[in-house]
């Protein structure tokens, strides 16, 4: 379980989040919602121990300043939002940087997972967008392979996994890290697509201006006056007539 | 093999023929020569179990074997501490000359040709022929002290702020070793330039008893880099999160590469162009997983400039060309080349 207690994290004497509380289950998948510049990606960071914070972040039972790198690493994986490469590395090449465990047959079985295979050899600056993001994955899911060790899950925190895809991949990725949790593991997400958020999510935090609004059910917690609140835009809520689904739609700005 | 992506295979037959080569390119250069006695049927004989000649014993022993291996370990810190260089600055043009090593040891150099004649005759006695390596690996190395003082806030090296404040304190090194040369003599500019243009003419075996371990130490602690290097090439942030202890692989890398050019440097004066080429060239042909980049590059290294001294030595023989100059005339053109040939690489 990771679990957070008056979570503040300031650059430069601007708060970017503020008391936060927040918290997921291994076995659920959670999302971490809200406007640009609310904290979301910032509270990713904080949750992979990259920056300084005040406040408690509780790992597993432990606190997360006190677990080596080296620890981190095989218990959680972060998909950034992009990552520059350096070098001319092949595809299978950038897999293999997160084989902690060695073993060989693990970059291919990602590969295939994220649907990449036959992409070994591809070297990864050559790559669209979107691949690319996919050849990321299939990095940190070789890093975590096993969504539970010992009984101990493991986690993938991911920062807006499919904004670069199209819808068919997009739904791919969210069924690959919906399997992950129901496998046992925990998932915390970064989304933009509200839509998305709520076909996948166990529970969604929702964040405005560095401050945690609410975190429930998608059910609770995708309703007008959340959203409306948080974006600062009127939003209506809608539901699929078939499955009863939430959906959401902003209101469309007058043309006249 | 490359139709899975991994060039590991393709890297390991490539150093296995660098090795090879290095091999052959060392026999080369112990027996040839300005001299005219024939080497190489001495060491024929000497392998057979036979009696050599004084003469040949002499210039096999104590001029080209001292030589040789100072060029091989030379060649080898020079290549290596630039794929490493290159590797923590994610960038294929950073060069050891970044981390301030370079333009320190030349400060220290000129410091030490132009007023070392000041300093008390008993301790000049004592460091005899070494006053210039000495003043150069300690200009060299303070210098990048310094720069990675500068660099490190609370714990963390900014690789932006090293690099332009290298900038910096590289201008800044230039210009008092200006100001030094301004006030120096003829005999002194003469000893200036000709540091300048790098030579390991004078290797020996009393040189390469100091220099030498340490090149070869940090030759051998380089490999255990090469995984932190690697998950470098995906950022700081995540080679972080996947357990690379990221402050403590920069320390590392520019202390090692520090130590290593610092030392060759000081032997051998500004010998440009290894440190860049070798490494770019190995990427093209292996790839640039560093376990494997590493290991080549200071074999491939060692073998250039053994065989740019080779050059040196054997071009307008009796006389010789400082080995710098053979460097950059074969390394400024072959680099070139190599960029227009593989333009669309350098676009990814």
């Amino acid at each position: 379980m990771i679990i957070t207690k008056d979570l503040s994290v300031g650059f430069h004497q601007t708060e970017v989040l503020s008391k936060v509380d927040f918290r997921a289950e291994p076995g659920q998948l959670v999302s971490i919602a809200g406007p640009n510049g609310s904290g979301k990606t910032t509270l990713l960071r904080a949750l992979s121990g990259e920056i300084d914070y005040r406040g408690e972040i509780h790992f597993d039972g432990e606190n997360l300043a006190d677990l080596s790198h080296q620890t981190l690493a095989k218990r959680r994986a972060i998909l950034p939002q992009a990552t520059q490469l350096a070098f001319p590395f092949t595809v299978l090449e950038v897999v293999q940087m997160a084989n902690l465990d060695r073993r060989s047959e693990r970059p291919f079985q990602a590969l295939q997972r994220v649907g990449l295979e036959g992409f070994e050899s591809r070297f990864y600056q050559e790559l669209s967008g979107g691949e690319k993001q996919r050849v990321q994955l299939a990095r940190i899911l070789v890093q975590v392979w096993q969504p539970v060790i010992d009984g101990k899950a493991n986690w993938l925190l991911l920062d807006e996994p499919v904004s670069s895809l199209d819808i068919g991949h997009q739904i791919e990725v969210m069924q690959l890290a919906r399997d992950y949790a129901n496998a046992g593991g925990g998932v915390i997400c970064v989304m933009h697509d509200l839509n998305l958020a709520a076909m996948f999510s166990d529970s969604i935090a929702l964040f405005e201006k560095g401050r945690l609004l609410i975190q429930d059910s998608p059910d609770a917690v995708l309703t007008d006056d959340n959203l409306s609140t948080a974006y600062q835009w009127p939003v209506r809520v809608n539901r699929t007539p078939s499955e009863s689904m939430p959906f959401v739609l902003p209101q469309t700005a007058k043309r006249d | 093999m490359q139709a899975t992506g991994d060039r590991s295979l393709q890297a390991k037959f490539t150093i296995s023929l660098l090795m090879l080569a290095l091999c052959l390119v060392a026999l080369f250069s112990l027996t040839i020569g300005s001299s005219n006695t024939s080497l190489a049927s001495s060491l024929w004989a000497l392998m057979q179990g036979e009696a050599i000649g004084i003469q040949e014993q002499v210039i096999l022993f104590d001029i080209r074997a001292p030589r040789t291996v100072m060029g091989l370990l030379v060649g080898a810190s020079l290549a290596v501490s630039g794929a490493i260089m290159q590797g923590l600055f994610r960038n294929p043009l950073a060069d050891p000359g970044l981390i301030g090593v370079s333009s320190g040891a030349g400060l220290g150099a000129v410091t030490a040709i132009v007023i070392g004649g000041l300093l008390p005759i008993s301790l000049l006695n004592s460091i005899g022929g070494f006053l210039v390596p000495i003043a150069a690996f300690l200009g060299g190395w303070g210098c990048m002290l310094i720069l990675y003082k500068i660099a490190t806030r609370q714990g963390r090296t900014s690789v932006a702020v090293m690099l332009l404040a290298g900038l910096a304190l590289s201008a800044f090194a230039a210009a008092l070793s200006g100001l030094l040369i301004y006030y120096s003599n003829d005999s002194q500019l003469r000893n200036l330039t000709f540091w300048n243009l790098g030579s390991i003419a004078g290797a020996s075996w009393s040189s390469l008893k100091v220099a030498g371990p340490l090149m070869l130490i940090s030759l051998l602690l380089a490999p255990l880099l090469a995984s932190g290097l690697n998950r470098l090439a995906l950022g700081e942030a995540a080679a972080m999160h996947l357990g690379v202890s990221v402050q403590r692989l920069k320390r590392a890398a520019i202390l090692l590469v520090g130590l290593s050019v610092g030392v060759a440097v000081a032997v051998s004066g500004a010998i440009g162009f290894v440190g860049i080429i070798v490494p770019h060239l190995l990427r093209l042909v292996i790839g640039p997983n560093h376990r494997y980049l590493l290991p080549a590059a200071a074999l491939l290294g060692a073998i250039a400039l053994m065989l740019a001294d080779i050059l040196s030595r054997t071009l307008i023989a009796p006389a010789e060309l400082p080995i710098g100059i053979v460097m950059a005339i074969l390394g400024g053109p072959f680099f070139l080349y190599l960029l227009l040939r593989n333009r669309n690489l350098l676009d990814l």
